[in-house]
């Protein structure tokens, strides 16, 4: 079976500045996978250039073995650390633009997830509370037919409640071929669901292993086994 | 080509406000008599020649400038469509609200010139120097229309090349992009009316044809910008 996603050697430089130096990696379907790091580590840009917002300096990225053309990038899925829909429309306006875009987008599911998450259809997105919109943006891209999808800090300014309730949706949603890669700091929280884990410091994903096999090996959880390699600077 | 025409949709319905009709109309109704009052040629001139279009112009600008330096172009690459059908749905969509206004602008300067005759020949013939309502004609017509509606598209697409290379390319604070974008369009909309103004007494190159040159080297160098920076 092909890797989702095969990752050679990205980098990426901003001006003087290189942020990604040689990223190596592959994801497996069907897998729920946490991108950890420190603040400032590239996990943003990685998913940026991955999601094709952004083009790498340089490196190769391929999707089902084959390059993310033009044509495919609607199969990689994509939730930014804010929200991307224009902030004057409303939501069920954002619901009927996010429709427009990407063609794989089922607008039913994504009102049901609206009234679910209680996300009130007549409200401007910009005036929506943070995490409101992260509920908005999540059901957004949870109703969309992807192969691969990507969010970045989805649990950042949500309470304790919010985010065990997102975790819950993220955890329901693979289907043994939708494969998730979640960039945050926030360990603790997502250890629970977690397949496996990237580990990036230094522009370099310095880890690639499952949470099952860091915990085997090291003994350790994961989040114990971020804080030796993050914090004591010590060896994968 | 379903791309450029949804992102002309979209913007039709984001950018027509009922609100910048209002402004515009009020502006121009109130804003002629004015103006014409000042004694200034070039101004009653420029004012009758742009007037009302000037606020379709800056919020078509603004429009642009948020596009170019905002989020919403990084979900449009996400999805995959080229930049060119998007900015080509905007000046689309931007054409029309832009000849929507010109045609407001006309109607209220022909309204402007009927009742004002009156009012001005008793001026004049009390030795009153003001403008006769007759200098507004020449801004009156389908040349007129399209010389307004190609002059404000030009000052638009000047203003999204401008923020884009500003910007690089990429998505930014909107701060800086802003007030650079700001600028470039106020200085946009006078060199515009100077030059539209200079121009009919044949003083420098025809209009048309350099701001067609113009609007497709702005679309194009806006295009290039926001593609570098993705796939």
């Amino acid at each position: 079976m092909s890797e989702r996603l095969e990752v050679r050697g990205v980098y990426q430089d901003f001006g003087e500045n290189r942020v990604l130096a040689g990223c190596d990696f592959t994801l497996s379907p069907g897998r729920i996978v946490g991108l950890l790091g420190h603040n400032g580590a590239g996990k943003s840009t990685l998913l940026k250039i991955l999601s094709g917002g952004l083009r790498p300096t340089g490196g190769t990225i391929l999707l089902d073995g084959q390059r993310i053309t033009r044509k495919r990038r609607p199969q990689v899925a994509y939730m930014a650390d804010h929200i991307l829909l224009p902030g004057e429309l409303k939501v069920k306006r954002g619901v009927s633009y996010y429709a427009d875009l990407f063609p794989n987008f089922d607008p039913a599911r994504a009102d049901a997830l609206c009234e679910e998450l209680s996300v009130p259809g007549e409200q401007r997105i910009s005036l929506l509370p943070k995490g409101m919109a992260e509920r908005l943006d999540l059901a957004l891209l949870l109703s969309r037919d992807a192969r691969l999808y990507l969010l970045d800090e989805p649990l950042g300014g949500v309470d304790p409640v919010e985010r065990a309730r997102l975790l819950r949706m993220v955890l329901d949603f693979p289907d043994g071929e939708r494969t998730i890669l979640m960039a945050t700091h926030l360990v603790h929280d997502i250890e629970p669901v977690l397949d496996d884990v990237l580990f990036l410091r230094e522009g370099k994903i310095c880890l690639q292993a499952s949470a099952e096999e860091i915990r085997a090996q090291y003994g350790q959880s994961v989040e114990e086994h971020y804080m030796a390699v993050f914090e004591g600077g010590g060896g994968v | 080509m379903k791309g450029l025409l949804k992102s002309a949709k979209w913007e039709l319905r984001q950018g027509g406000s009922p609100a910048i009709f209002l402004l515009g109309g009020l502006i121009a109704i109130c804003g002629m008599p004015v103006v014409a009052l000042l004694e200034s040629q070039a101004i009653f001139r420029v004012w009758c020649g742009m007037g009302i279009q000037v606020i379709f112009v800056m919020n078509c600008a603004a429009s642009f400038i948020g596009w170019s330096t905002g989020p919403a172009r990084v979900l449009e690459r996400t999805a995959g469509r080229p930049a060119w059908q998007s900015l080509g749905g905007k000046v689309l969509a931007w054409g029309v609200l832009l000849a929507v206004g010109e045609g407001m602008r006309q109607g209220l300067t022909a309204l402007y010139v009927e009742r004002s005759r009156v009012m001005l020949a008793f001026a004049e013939e009390n030795g009153l120097d003001v403008f006769s309502p007759d200098k507004a004609a020449p801004w009156l017509g389908w040349d007129a229309f399209g010389l307004s509606l190609l002059l404000g598209l030009t000052v638009c697409l000047w203003v999204a090349a401008f923020s884009a290379l500003m910007a690089g390319g990429a998505p930014v604070s909107r701060t800086r992009p802003m007030e650079i974008g700001t600028t470039a369009a106020l200085a946009g909309v006078a060199l515009a009316a100077f030059w539209f103004d200079q121009a009919e007494k044949g003083r420098i190159l025809p209009v048309i044809p350099c701001c067609a040159g113009i609007s497709v080297l702005c679309f194009l160098l806006t295009c290039l910008l926001l593609e570098k920076r993705s796939n």
